[in-house]
C-alpha cells in the first residue's frame, strides 16, 4: 500500500515539475565531517529555508525526499554519489539535487555545496566556502550558500550578517617544513614556524595546525622531512583538505642564504606563486627575511614595519653587506675615525678622532700665542716709532724684536701642528678605504640560540661555540 | 664621488687659509743708535705729513753729542713748495738761563744758531734744539736735509765733528 502511495505521490510531483516554472530542486543532508550529524542537519534546513527564500527554485518537501530515501533503502547520510543523488531526484521529478559536507579544521569550518543535473548526472555547480569562528556563524554562511548555489548574489542584509569576518577571500594553506640544505634542519624548522606566524598575520589564509598535518603525514607514512615532494605535498593537503600548499628549501652557499617558496594549488597541482629571496649575512637575518617573504608569497605588500627591519633595523645592522669601502672612506673624511667606527674598530676610531683632537687643541694654542705676540709686535713696534726718549727707544725695540721673534715661534709651531693634523687625516682616511669594514667571524657570531624542537614540540635555548 | 671632490676641495681650502701673516714691524726711529751714529743731527719725524696748504711740526735732534756749548743747524728745503711758518727752541739747552737762539730762511735755506752765553756750560746727550713748523704751498713730497755747513762747537769754539746728518720728508696731499 505504502509503496502505491509513493509511486503516486512521486507521478504528481513528476507532473508537477514538468509544469512551467521554476526548476524543481531537492537538498539532500550535508555530509557531517568532524561536527556532530544534528549540527549538520541544522545547518542544511537553514540552507532549505533560504533556497526556498530566493524563489529561483521550487523546493521538494524534504519529508517525501525522506520517504523515497527509505522506500530505496538509503538514508540521507549514505546517499553521498552523484549517481545516487541523480537517481533520487529522478524519483522526487526534480531537476537539480543538492549535496555538499560541512567539514572542521580545528577552529575553521569548510562548506562544500555541488548541485547535480539529474538528468545528466553532472555537476551544475559547485561552492566552496571557509569560515573561522563559533558554529553560530556557519548560519549566516549557509545562508549566503544558498543564494549562491543556484547562481544568485546574496542580499546585502544577508552579508551584512556574515559573523568572524569576511572569510570568502581567505584561503585554506598549510605550510611544509622548508627542506634545508646547508643549514640545520632545527634552523629551518623555526623558520619554517616563523614563516607560518606571518602568513597568519596577513589575515588573507587560514592556516592548517601543525599538530594536524604531522598527524595527517603519519597516518600517510610519511615524516616531515620526507615529504618535500610536489606529489607528497599535494596528496597531504588533498588529505587536509586545503586549498594550497607551500613548501621550500632554505639554503645556504657560503655567506649567503637562499629561500625558494612555491604555492601551488591542491586541486591542479599548478604552482600559484613561486618566489625566492637572496640573503646575505648572519644567520638571524633570515627571521626578517622570511617573514617579508611570507606576505609576498600571498601577494601583499609586507608592513613598513618589517621592511624597516631589514633596511635599518636589525638585519641590516647584523650583515656587514651594507658596509662599504667607500662608506667607511666618505665617513672618515667628514670626521676623522667615523669610518673607522664605521668598520667595527673602534679603537682605531678613537686613536684617529683622539689624534685630531689633540693635534687641533694644540694648534688654537699656538694661534692664541701667535695673536698675543702679534698684539705685542704692533703694540710695541707703535710706541717704538713714537718714542723720542733715547731711553725708552731701545728697550721698545728689543721688545718689539722679542714679540716678532715669538710669532714666528707660533707661526712654525702652528704650522707645525696643522700638517701634523693633516698628515694623521690623510692617514686616517687611507687607513678607513684600505682595512675596510670589518668581517664578521665566528667568534663574533650569537652563541646562544632560542629554536624550536619539533620532536619535543618545545623551544629550546641553543648553546653552541665556534671552532674556526 | 662628488661628495668626496667636495670634500677634498673644501679641506684644501681650509688648510690653505689657515696661513698666518707676520707683523711689519719697522725700526726707523732716527734716534735709534741702531738707524744713527753718534754726534749727529736729524729730523723727528723723518717723514711728515699734512694736507696742502697745511703745517707740520720738525723737530731738529742733536743725537748722542759731548761737549756742545753751540749748535749752527742749516737746512735746505725747496721753497716753492715749503715756507718756514716759525722756529721755536728746543729743550736741549735748557739748564742754561737763557741760550743764544737765532733762527732765518732764505731762499729754501734755514739757519738755527742755538748756544750757551759764556765759555763755562756744555751739553751731553740726546735733545731737541729746535722745532721747525713748515707750511705747505704745492702738492708733493719736499725733501728736508742737513747742509755741511751744519756744524757743534765746544766750549772753546772747537770744532765738534758731526758723523751724520739726517734727512726728512714733508708730504702734501
Amino acid at each position: 500500500m505504502s509503496r502505491y502511495v509513493v509511486f503516486i505521490s512521486a507521478l504528481f510531483v513528476s507532473l508537477l515539475g514538468a509544469q512551467e516554472g521554476p526548476p524543481a530542486v531537492a537538498v539532500l543532508d550535508f555530509e557531517p565531517n568532524g561536527i556532530p550529524d544534528y549540527e549538520a542537519e541544522t545547518l542544511t534546513e537553514r540552507l532549505r529555508s533560504e533556497i526556498a527564500n530566493t524563489k529561483a527554485v521550487r523546493l521538494t518537501d524534504r519529508k517525501l525526499l525522506e520517504k523515497i530515501l527509505q522506500e530505496q533503502g538509503l538514508q540521507q547520510s549514505g546517499c553521498t554519489t552523484d549517481e545516487c543523488a541523480a537517481e533520487v531526484g529522478q524519483l522526487l521529478g526534480a531537476q537539480f539535487m543538492i549535496s555538499g559536507s560541512i567539514g572542521k579544521l580545528g577552529d575553521t569550518y569548510t562548506i562544500d555545496a555541488k548541485m547535480v543535473s539529474v538528468t545528466t548526472g553532472a555537476a551544475e555547480r559547485t561552492k566552496t566556502a571557509t569560515y573561522r569562528g563559533p558554529i553560530a556563524g556557519m548560519i549566516a554562511e549557509m545562508e549566503i550558500l544558498a543564494w549562491e548555489i543556484v547562481g544568485l548574489n546574496a542580499p546585502e542584509s544577508l552579508l551584512m550578517k556574515r559573523a568572524g569576518g569576511d572569510v570568502s577571500n581567505r584561503i585554506t594553506v598549510a605550510v611544509l617544513d622548508f627542506e634545508p640544505r646547508g643549514i640545520s634542519s632545527l634552523e629551518s624548522q623555526t623558520l619554517t614556524d616563523r614563516f607560518s606566524t606571518e602568513i597568519n598575520k596577513t589575515d588573507r589564509a587560514i592556516l592548517v595546525d601543525r599538530n594536524a598535518m604531522n598527524e595527517v603525514m603519519q597516518e600517510q607514512g610519511y615524516t616531515a622531512a620526507e615529504c618535500s615532494s610536489e606529489e607528497c605535498a599535494a596528496e597531504v593537503g588533498a588529505m587536509l583538505g586545503v586549498q594550497f600548499m607551500i613548501n621550500g628549501a632554505i639554503g645556504k652557499l657560503g655567506e649567503t642564504y637562499t629561500i625558494d617558496a612555491k604555492m601551488f594549488n591542491v586541486g591542479t597541482g599548478a604552482a600559484e606563486k613561486t618566489i625566492n629571496t637572496t640573503y646575505e649575512g648572519r644567520v638571524d637575518g633570515l627571521i626578517t627575511e622570511i617573514e617579508i617573504l611570507a606576505w609576498e608569497i600571498m601577494g601583499l605588500t609586507p608592513p613598513q614595519s618589517l621592511l624597516g627591519k631589514r633596511v635599518g633595523g636589525a638585519v641590516a645592522a647584523s650583515g656587514p653587506v651594507s658596509k662599504t669601502r667607500m662608506g667607511a672612506l666618505i665617513r672618515s673624511m667628514v670626521i676623522p675615525g667615523w669610518g673607522q667606527f664605521y668598520s667595527d674598530r673602534s679603537l682605531m676610531g678613537w686613536s684617529f678622532l683622539g689624534g685630531e683632537l689633540a693635534l687641533g687643541a694644540l694648534a688654537y694654542l699656538s694661534y692664541s700665542n701667535y695673536q698675543t705676540s702679534y698684539d705685542d709686535v704692533t703694540n710695541f713696534n707703535a710706541q717704538y716709532r713714537a718714542s723720542v726718549d733715547p731711553d725708552q727707544i731701545m728697550p721698545l725695540r728689543a721688545q718689539s724684536e722679542q714679540a716678532e721673534s715669538d710669532v714666528t715661534a707660533a707661526i712654525d709651531q702652528f704650522n707645525t701642528m696643522i700638517l701634523a693634523a693633516g698628515g694623521l687625516y690623510v692617514a686616517n682616511v687611507v687607513h678607513a678605504f684600505l682595512i675596510g669594514p670589518k668581517k664578521d667571524t665566528a667568534a663574533k657570531k650569537s652563541k646562544m640560540d632560542l629554536v624550536y624542537h619539533p620532536e619535543l614540540k618545545q623551544p629550546q635555548l641553543r648553546f653552541s661555540i665556534a671552532l674556526d | 664621488m662628488r661628495w668626496t671632490k667636495t670634500i677634498l676641495a673644501s679641506l684644501t681650502f681650509v688648510f690653505l687659509a689657515c696661513e698666518l701673516p707676520e707683523p711689519e714691524a719697522i725700526y726707523d726711529n732716527p734716534l735709534d743708535g741702531g738707524n744713527t751714529s753718534s754726534s749727529a743731527l736729524v729730523f723727528v719725524p723723518e717723514q711728515s705729513v699734512t694736507n696742502l696748504g697745511g703745517s707740520v711740526a720738525v723737530e731738529v735732534y742733536a743725537f748722542e753729542v759731548t761737549g756742545v756749548a753751540g749748535i749752527h743747524a742749516q737746512i735746505q728745503y725747496d721753497n716753492t713748495k715749503l715756507g718756514v711758518s716759525t722756529v721755536s727752541l728746543g729743550s736741549f739747552f735748557s739748564d742754561a738761563q737763557a741760550p743764544g737762539f737765532v733762527w732765518e730762511a732764505n731762499n729754501g735755506i734755514l739757519d738755527i744758531y742755538t748756544f750757551y752765553m759764556g765759555s763755562d756750560g756744555s751739553k751731553d746727550g740726546t735733545g731737541p734744539v729746535a722745532t721747525v713748523v713748515f707750511t705747505t704751498s704745492l702738492p708733493g713730497n719736499t725733501n728736508i736735509e742737513f747742509t755741511a755747513q751744519s756744524e757743534l762747537r765746544d766750549s772753546t769754539d772747537g770744532l765738534i765733528q758731526l758723523n751724520e746728518l739726517g734727512t726728512g720728508t714733508v708730504s702734501a696731499q
